[in-house]
């Protein structure tokens, strides 16, 4: 195991070089190139300080929507939410509908928050017509 | 790839099909295509009705193709007809459907001037907008240009909206039928492809779900689209100068193409600018309706919106199996997958708008997904 660097320090050093050294070189094509792999680093720096939290919280969140017990895997936890969504467990208009839905945007914006938080604020501002 | 060591067989080609003596000149790869890849190609023919210099694009297939995407034999089929609706699309050249010239099927069309690219395409706007504004100010009688823009889009759409099976008897036979199940058959159809994917979406079942339950009565069917918004199109100082990319056009409820450029995931960040991030939805409506002649029901284009989302996570999830399954390694493809999360959030709020009264739109109901 590394400890110093640490895998988090030796990330965020690449990721640092990258942005503030080489990016301001590139340009055209490269450019884009170079911010993909500063964007796919910074989303691997992000997911790596939840330490699995979030999808302890997901199954828990889960096996209360299907009154089940905690399933430890989180795409197995998932493959059951998906095929009680698709078997109409959860009527609309119903509290348990309410529940699915808070659930399912807790666990949405967790998510996003990691890939593209800038998405989630522009969203929050938008103004819609009333067309 | 590189196309230069296909220059020779390439005026071979040309030199058949147009019955004269034909030079190449091989131009970049131009941007824009995910599915296809287009090249920009000069042709100086000597001899035969075709004498002269053209200017044209070569597409082909990418090295993976997704499932909805159609054969360039399709696309110029599709592409014809849309000229002669009479709208502003790139003339055909040349189709070669068998993939010996070049190692894959390709299609010559004209080439024409302007951006494609979306950001391009907004930084021109408001560039526009800006001397717009010095040279109106507060005049609200002259249009601004973003929102002329999006009246012309309304306009080109309508004329799309024209060709029906009716029109078209017996061309286009390759296009799937539609009809007053349109939107269940499409339902069916992602459930199934939910199915071969490697990761459960339970975000989509929900949004599909409430598709099935909200479908509106299929009152026409058209041609339509089906990919129309920023990318697609080629902008030249703020004029339309061509409607590219039909290779996911079929028939449809017109509505779908109106819905497609409205949903915000086709804004690039412009949300206030809801049509397509260019201009208003008024002036949208308005160039649709009065070419179209007759009226917009707003409620079936948020309808359209909506599933529109849904179909580009499906198209997100599928254009990142294109690299997860090793048929085309590209960080660009891997990425493209997360855009699903975006959609993701996107139908869970857009759906609980759309299922509360218009004035309760103005207090926005605080969730689990808004805490932090």
């Amino acid at each position: 195991m590394l400890t110093r660097p640490d895998t988090d320090a030796l990330l965020s050093i690449a990721l640092e070089t990258l942005q503030e050294e080489l990016l301001p070189r590139l340009t055209g094509d490269d450019k884009l190139t170079g911010l993909m792999i500063a964007r796919a680093l910074a989303i691997v720096q992000a997911a790596s300080h939840d330490h699995g939290e979030q999808s302890k919280r997901e199954t828990a969140e889960i096996a209360a929507l299907l009154d089940e017990p905690p399933c430890d895997d989180p795409v197995t936890a998932r493959r059951q939410l998906a095929q009680a969504i698709r078997a109409r467990k959860f009527a609309p208009g119903t509290p348990d509908a309410v529940r699915l839905r808070d659930h399912l945007l807790g666990v949405t914006a967790a998510r996003l928050r990691l890939v593209n938080l800038k998405y989630m604020a522009a969203r929050q501002r938008r103004a819609e017509s009333s067309i | 790839m590189s196309l230069d060591k296909y220059r020779t067989a390439l005026a071979d080609f040309i030199s058949a099909e147009t019955g004269g003596t034909a030079a190449v000149t091989m131009g970049g790869k131009l941007g824009g295509g995910a599915i296809q890849d287009n090249w920009a190609i000069d042709v100086e023919i000597a001899g035969g009705p075709q004498a002269g210099r053209h200017e044209l694009v070569l597409r082909s297939d990418a090295v993976s193709r997704i499932a909805e995407s159609r054969s360039r034999a399709e696309e110029v089929a599709l592409l014809q007809t849309a000229l002669d609706a009479g709208m502003t699309v790139p003339q055909p050249f040349a189709l070669e459907p068998t993939g010996k010239v070049i190692g894959r099927p390709f299609s010559l069309i004209r080439r024409l001037p302007g951006v494609a690219e979306p950001r391009q395409v907004l930084h021109q706007l408001a560039d526009l907008a800006e001397m717009h504004e010095a040279e109106h100010g507060d005049d609200k009688t002259s249009e601004a240009p973003g929102d002329v823009l999006a009246r012309r889009l309304g306009e080109e759409l309508a004329k799309l909206h024209r060709v029906t099976l009716e029109a078209v008897p017996g061309g286009l036979a390759f296009l799937e039928p539609a009809g007053p199940d349109l939107v269940a058959r499409r339902v069916a159809d992602y459930r199934r492809h939910l199915d071969q994917l490697p990761e459960p979406q339970p975000v989509l079942e929900w949004a599909l779900n409430w598709i099935e339950d909200h479908a509106p009565a299929i009152e026409r069917i058209t041609l339509c689209h089906r990919d129309f918004r920023l990318g697609n199109l080629l902008i030249d100082d703020g004029r339309l100068t061509g409607v590219l990319d039909f290779e996911f056009a079929g028939w449809s409820d017109p509505d779908e193409d109106l819905g497609w450029l409205c949903a915000r995931c086709w804004r690039f960040g412009a949300f206030a600018q809801e049509a397509g991030g260019i201009g208003s939805r008024a002036a949208f409506y308005d160039g649709y309706r009065n070419v179209a002649g007759r009226e917009i029901d707003d409620r079936r284009i948020r309808f359209w919106e909506i599933f529109g989302t849904l179909r580009w996570a499906m198209i997100a999830l599928d254009q990142g199996e294109r690299h997860f399954s090793g048929g085309e390694r590209s960080l660009n493809l891997a990425l493209t997958t997360l855009r699903a999360l975006e959609c993701d959030y996107d139908l869970l709020h857009d759906i609980e708008a759309f299922d509360k009264p218009a004035p309760e739109k103005k207090h926005r109901h605080k969730s689990a997904g808004d805490e932090a």
